[in-house]
C-alpha cells in the first residue's frame, strides 16, 4: 500500500497520500487536481501516435483512492479533461466508469480549470469556480481571497538528493496559506518546483516539499536555496 | 586504356605528388563498374582514392543530374571533404559541380539542388532521408552511377548505420546496380564489413592498402604520482605543457566534454607563454568550431584541446605530436587519434598517453601492446534496429504512395535487414498507419491512410512532423548557454539540459574555456554571466561517455596476471598493485574477486568482473535487485570496464554473496528487473522517438505545446500496464539488448564463478577499488533502497513537526 502522511494545514489536519491525493478526513472530502483527461488523444491530432489509455489509467486510480479512504466528497480540483473536446473522445466505457466514479460519492464537485472551460459535459456533472470547506478554499488557480487556499494548476514536481542519491518526482507543496497539488492524470508532466512561478505564489512564506516518490510520500528540503547567498564571489 | 586520364596525371606530378596504388585501383574499378569497400590507414589519400573514377567520368561524359552522393556521418567532414575536392576540381579546371547539404543548408540552397543537382551532393544520412521524403525522389536519384560512404567503421555499427542501409535499400530501388564505395580506417572483421555494403548481403570485393610505419606511443613520464582515482591527469599538466612548446601542433585529445573543459582551463593556468591553445568540443557553436579549424589550418594554433568531435578525416595540417589524456578505450580509437598527426606515409606517428588513474595505466600499457602486435579491436554491423525501419516506412510514404509488401522487398534486400520477415515487417507497418494498438476502441486518427490500394499520409501535417524529426541520433535535453554583458550577450553553445537543472543562482561552472556564473533558464537558454571565481564551484558537466572495448578490458586482466609484464609497470603503480595483493588480493581469472567495507553510513560492494561496461551494467542491474529483495536496500551503482561498485543501506556478507550471484538471477530478476529499469526507459525513450511517438523537434507553432509534454516514462509504464504486447515494447527490448546488455558475457561469467567467488569483508576501501569507487558515473536505482532511505529521513521531520506543533500549542 502507499505511504501517506499527515499535516496541518491552516489549523487542519489533512492526509498527503503517495498516489497523489489530498485526504481531509474531518470533512471525509478527497481532492485530486489536473486529470487531464484524453491528453493522448489530444496529442494524437498532431500526429503522435501515443496510446490512449492514459483516461482509463487514470480513473482506475481514482477509483483505488476512493475505495481507500470513501469520501462523502469528491473534488476534482480543476482541470479534470484536458480540452473542450475531451468528453466527446472519451471511449463509452472510460466515460462509464467517470460517471460511476462520479455516482459512487454523495456529492462530486468538478472545479472549473482553465483547460476545462467551456468542456461540455453530461448534465449530470456539477462544475463550479471554485468550492469551500470549512474557510478553506478550493480553487484550480490561486484566487483573490483570504481564505486559505488549496489550488492545482501548476504540476509540481522536485528533483532532490538523498545522501548524494538524485532522486525526483512529483510534489505538494506547502505553506501557511497555500497548498499546490500534484498532477494526478497519468500523462501529466510538471514544473520544478524551484521554478520563479512558484518563489510568486509563495509570497515570501517558502513552499515546503512533500515528495512523492514510487509508493513513498515524504517531506523533503529543497535542495539549494533558491536565491545566491549574499556576498559569494566577494571574499 | 590507363585508368587515369593523362591531365589528372600531370597535375599530381606538379604537385609533387605520387598517385598511389590504391588511388589508381579505385579508378580502374570505377571504370568497370564495380563497388568497393577501401579500407586505409588515415592520412592515405582515401577520399581521393573514393572520389577520383566519379571525377574522371564526369569530365568525360558530362552528365546531367546527380551522379555521385557521398555521405559522412559528420557534417564538419562534409565542409572539409567539399574545400579538398572543390580545390582539386579547381586546379584541374573540371566541368564537375559540387555541393554539401546538411542541416545548416539555407532554404534557398536546398530548394535548388533538389530542382537542379549538382555532380557530386555531400550529405548526411538524416539529409539524404530527408530527400528521399520528397514526391521528386526518384527522378532526383534516378542517374547515380556511385554513393561513396565515408567512415564506414564508425557508422556501420549503429542505427545511423541502419539509417544508411535503408535508403542504400531505396536508391537501390531507384537506380538499380549503381556502385557503392565504401572507405573505412583498418578495421577487424572486412568481411562483415563488405556484406553491409553490399546491395543483397553478398559482400563487395574489399580492397586494403597497407599502412606505413607502427606510431610511436609512449605513457608520458611525468614528475608527479599518477593518482589513484579520477580522470583528470592533472598531475600531467606541466608536461603536457612541455611537449606542447616542443612541437609546432599538438592536438591534445580527451574523451569527455568534461574534461576537454577542464584540461583547457589547467593548460592555460600553465601557459606562460601565452601559446595559442584552443578548444574543440562538440557543444561549442557552430561558429567557435569553424574559427577553431580554420585558424588549426591556416598553422596559427599550437595546440588544441579537443574531444571526439575532430576525430574523423578532418585535415588539421601539421600536427606533429597527439596526447592523448585519459585510458585510449580502443585501439582502433585511439590508432585513429594518434593518425591525426603527421600525414606522411613513410614516417612514424608520435603520440603520448596521459593516463589519468592507475586503473588506466594498465589500460594504456594493454593498449601499447596491442597496437605493438597490431590486434584491432572495433564494432561490427549488427542486424538493422527495427524502430529506424519505421521512420523508414513514414519516410518513404511521404515520397511515394507505398505497399507493405513493395517496401519490405526494398527493405529486406540489405544485409542489415534481411532478417526481417513480413510478417515482423506488417507489425512495423501497422504502427505507422495507426499506432497498432490492441485495445484502443476507436480508430479516429490514422498517420497512414489507403488511397487506390496503398498508403498515402494522412494529411500534410504528417509529412511536415515526419520531416522535422528525420534521424535516430537521440539527444539528451539541450540548453543553448547564452553569456551575458550588460544587456546584450552571445551564444557559446549547448549543455545537457539535466546538467543545467541541478545549477541554483550564483554557481559557477566551465563553459567554453570560462568561468560562468549561472544566472537563470529561460526558453530553453541557460543565462549565465562571466565570473571572476578561479575554480567552479559545480566542477562540470559530463557529456560523451565512452565505453571501453571488451578486447581491452581483457588485455588489462592478461597484464594482471603476467608478472614479466608487472614488473615493467611504473613504481608506483607496481606499489599500489602490491598494496592491493597485501590489503586484500589481486584479481585473477580463477575466481571472482569480491570486496565489501563501510562508506560512510552506508557499503560499498565491489565486483571485479573484467566484463566491460554493458555486462557489468546489466550485472549491476541483476545483482541489486536481488539486493533488494535480500532486503540490503542497494542505492546507486557505479560501472566501470572493470568492475561495479553497489552503495547500499545494509553490508553484503560472505554468506549473502553467495545468494546474490546464483545462477537463477538471471531468469527470475532478469524479465522482472528489465522491465522496470530505468534502462529499459531510456531505450523506450529512443525506440518512441526513432519511431515517431513522440518528437525531438517542435516547430514554433508546436512551441505552446511544451507545457503539455510529459516523460516517455509515463507512456512506457501506462503501455506495459494495458497493452504488453505492443510492438514498441518488444523494440524496446531489443534495442535494450544491442545497447545496453551483454548477456552472453555475464552468463559465462556467472556460471564460472558462482561457486568461485573470493569475497573479502575489509575495513576500508582497497586501493583496487578506489578508481571504481571514485568514478562518477553512477547509476540510480529506483524504489527500495531511495524509498527506505526516504522514509528515514521523514522520522526525523515528522519528529521535528510534531516539536514545532507542540511550540506552537496546535496539539491543544
Amino acid at each position: 500500500m502507499a505511504s501517506w502522511l499527515e499535516v496541518a494545514f491552516a489549523g487542519h489536519y489533512v492526509v498527503l497520500d503517495a498516489e497523489l491525493g489530498l485526504y481531509w478526513a474531518e470533512k471525509e472530502t478527497l481532492a485530486v487536481s489536473d486529470l487531464h483527461l484524453e491528453k493522448s488523444t489530444f496529442l494524437a491530432q498532431f500526429g503522435s501516435a501515443i496510446p490512449a489509455y492514459d483516461s482509463h489509467d487514470t480513473l482506475v486510480r481514482l477509483e483505488r483512492l476512493i475505495a481507500r479512504y470513501q469520501p462523502k466528497v469528491l473534488i476534482l480540483l480543476g482541470d479534470t479533461f484536458h480540452d473542450k473536446a475531451a468528453w466527446a473522445r472519451l471511449e463509452d466505457r472510460t466515460r462509464k466508469q467517470l460517471l460511476e466514479l462520479c455516482g459512487s460519492v454523495e456529492h462530486c464537485c468538478f472545479v472549473e480549470g482553465n483547460h476545462d472551460v467551456g468542456v461540455t459535459v453530461d448534465p449530470s456533472l456539477c462544475f463550479a469556480d471554485d468550492y469551500v470547506v470549512d474557510n478553506v478554499l478550493f480553487s484550480h488557480e490561486p484566487a483573490v481571497s483570504d481564505l486559505p487556499q488549496v489550488i492545482g494548476h501548476f504540476h509540481p514536481k522536485l528533483r532532490t538528493s538523498l545522501h548524494g542519491h538524485r532522486l525526483s518526482g512529483k510534489c505538494f507543496a506547502m505553506n501557511e496559506r497555500l497548498l499546490i497539488m500534484p498532477a494526478f492524470g497519468s500523462f501529466t508532466g510538471g514544473l520544478e518546483l524551484t521554478h520563479a512561478a512558484f518563489t510568486d505564489l509563495a509570497k515570501g512564506d517558502p513552499l515546503k516539499p512533500y515528495l512523492v516518490y514510487g509508493k513513498t510520500v515524504a517531506a523533503v528540503p529543497l535542495i539549494r536555496p533558491l536565491a545566491p547567498p549574499a556576498g559569494r564571489g566577494l571574499g | 586504356m590507363a585508368a587515369i586520364p593523362s591531365h589528372f596525371r600531370q597535375w599530381f606530378d606538379q604537385q609533387d605528388w605520387k598517385i598511389l596504388p590504391h588511388q589508381k585501383a579505385m579508378a580502374e574499378r570505377y571504370r568497370q563498374g564495380l563497388s568497393t569497400l577501401l579500407t586505409a590507414p588515415t592520412g592515405t589519400g582515401k577520399t581521393l582514392a573514393g572520389f577520383i573514377g566519379s571525377l574522371i567520368d564526369i569530365d568525360a561524359r558530362r552528365p546531367k543530374g546527380l551522379h555521385t552522393l557521398y555521405i559522412s556521418p559528420l557534417k564538419a567532414l562534409n565542409y572539409d571533404i567539399e574545400r579538398n575536392v572543390v580545390a582539386l576540381v579547381k586546379a584541374l579546371n573540371l566541368p564537375v559541380t559540387l555541393e554539401s547539404r546538411t542541416g545548416d543548408t539555407s532554404a534557398y540552397r536546398r530548394k535548388r539542388q533538389r530542382a537542379k543537382p549538382p555532380h557530386i551532393l555531400l550529405t548526411t544520412p538524416e539529409s539524404l532521408m530527408l530527400l528521399l521524403s520528397y514526391p521528386d525522389a526518384a527522378e532526383m536519384f534516378g542517374s547515380i552511377e556511385a554513393v561513396i560512404i565515408d567512415e564506414i567503421h564508425q557508422v556501420a555499427a549503429s542505427k545511423r548505420g541502419d539509417l544508411i542501409a535503408l535508403a542504400l535499400a531505396q536508391l537501390e530501388a531507384y537506380r538499380p546496380g549503381y556502385r557503392r564505395i565504401g572507405l573505412s580506417a583498418t578495421v577487424a572483421e572486412p568481411d562483415l564489413f563488405s556484406m553491409w555494403l553490399g546491395p543483397t548481403g553478398a559482400p563487395v570485393p574489399h580492397l586494403d592498402s597497407p599502412g606505413g610505419k607502427p606510431p610511436k606511443v609512449h605513457i608520458l613520464k611525468t614528475m608527479e604520482a599518477i593518482p589513484y582515482g579520477g580522470f583528470m591527469a592533472k598531475y600531467a599538466v606541466p608536461e603536457i605543457m612541455a611537449e606542447i612548446v616542443k612541437a609546432k601542433t599538438t592536438i591534445v585529445f580527451v574523451n569527455t566534454r568534461a574534461q576537454a573543459e577542464l584540461l583547457f582551463q589547467l593548460l592555460w593556468e600553465a601557459n606562460d607563454e601565452a601559446l595559442a591553445i584552443a578548444i574543440y568540443h562538440a557543444s561549442l557553436t557552430r561558429e567557435l568550431r569553424a574559427k577553431t579549424q580554420a585558424m588549426m589550418a591556416e598553422g596559427k594554433l599550437r595546440a588544441v584541446v579537443a574531444t571526439a568531435a575532430i576525430e574523423l578525416g578532418i585535415d588539421w595540417g601539421n600536427v606533429d605530436v597527439v596526447i592523448q589524456v585519459g585510458a585510449p578505450k580502443g585501439v582502433s580509437r585511439l590508432l585513429q587519434r594518434i593518425g591525426r598527426s603527421n600525414h606522411q606515409v613513410d614516417v612514424p606517428s608520435k603520440a603520448f598517453l596521459v593516463p589519468a588513474n592507475q586503473f588506466e595505466v594498465l589500460e594504456c600499457e594493454a593498449a601499447i601492446s596491442a597496437i605493438a602486435a597490431r590486434h584491432l579491436d572495433g564494432d561490427e554491423p549488427l542486424p538493422g534496429a527495427q524502430d529506424v525501419v519505421i521512420q523508414f516506412i513514414m519516410n518513404a510514404a511521404c515520397s511515394a504512395p507505398i505497399t507493405p509488401h513493395g517496401l519490405h522487398d526494398i527493405v529486406a534486400r540489405s544485409w542489415s535487414y534481411h532478417h526481417l520477415k513480413y510478417e515482423q515487417f506488417e507489425e512495423l507497418f501497422q504502427f505507422v498507419i495507426d499506432g497498432g494498438y490492441a485495445l484502443r476502441a476507436y480508430d479516429r486518427w490514422h498517420r497512414l491512410v489507403k488511397r487506390d490500394g496503398a498508403w498515402v499520409p494522412s494529411t500534410p501535417q504528417m509529412i511536415q512532423r515526419h520531416r522535422q524529426n528525420i534521424g535516430v541520433i537521440i539527444e539528451a535535453g539541450k540548453l543553448k548557454v547564452r553569456k551575458i554583458h550588460g544587456r546584450g550577450g552571445r551564444y557559446l553553445g549547448e549543455i545537457e539540459e539535466q546538467f543545467g537543472q541541478s545549477l541554483s543562482p550564483g554557481d559557477t561552472f566551465y563553459f567554453g574555456g570560462e568561468v560562468l556564473a549561472f544566472e537563470r533558464i529561460q526558453d530553453m537558454t541557460l543565462h549565465a554571466r562571466a565570473s571572476t571565481a578561479k575554480e567552479p564551484r559545480i566542477p562540470t558537466y559530463s557529456g560523451g561517455q565512452m565505453p571501453l572495448s571488451t578486447f581491452l578490458a581483457d588485455g588489462v586482466r592478461g597484464l594482471l596476471q603476467d608478472e614479466d609484464a608487472l614488473n615493467g609497470l611504473p613504481k608506483l603503480v607496481r606499489n599500489w598493485l602490491m598494496l592491493q595483493a597485501r590489503f586484500s588480493q589481486l584479481p585473477d581469472r580463477k575466481s571472482l574477486l569480491v570486496e565489501s567495507f563501510p562508506r560512510g553510513m552506508l557499503f560499498a560492494t565491489v565486483l571485479y568482473t573484467f566484463e566491460g561496461r554493458r555486462a557489468n551494467q546489466t550485472l549491476g542491474m541483476l545483482f541489486s535487485r536481488r539486493m533488494e529483495r535480500l532486503g540490503l536496500h542497494p542505492l546507486s551503482f557505479t560501472v566501470t570496464d572493470y568492475g561495479l561498485a553497489i552503495t547500499s543501506v545494509k553490508a553484503v556478507t560472505g554468506e549473502s554473496i553467495y545468494e546474490l550471484l546464483r545462477a537463477d538471477i538471471l531468469s527470475d530478476e532478469l524479465e522482472e528487473w528489465l522491465s522496470e529499469s530505468p534502462m529499459l526507459k531510456r531505450s523506450f525513450r529512443r525506440v518512441a522517438t526513432i519511431a515517431g511517438l513522440v518528437e525531438q523537434n517542435h516547430n514554433s507553432a508546436r512551441k505552446t505545446l511544451k507545457q503539455v509534454t510529459f516523460s516517455t516514462d509515463l507512456i512506457y509504464d501506462v503501455l506495459r500496464k494495458y497493452d504488453p504486447g505492443h510492438v514498441l515494447l518488444a523494440l524496446t527490448r531489443a534495442d535494450a539488448e544491442r545497447e545496453l546488455l551483454d548477456l552472453d558475457r555475464l552468463t559465462d561469467m556467472i556460471l564460472n564463478f558462482q561457486s568461485h567467488i573470493e569475497f573479502r569483508a575489509l575495513p576500508r576501501p582497497s586501493p583496487m577499488s578506489l578508481p571504481v569507487i571514485l568514478d562518477v558515473r553512477t547509476e540510480r536505482l529506483p524504489g527500495g533502497g531511495l524509498e527506505a532511505l526516504l522514509a528515514q529521513g521523514d522520522v526525523e521531520t515528522q519528529a521535528e513537526r510534531m516539536m514545532a506543533e507542540v511550540e506552537h500549542g496546535l496539539m491543544a
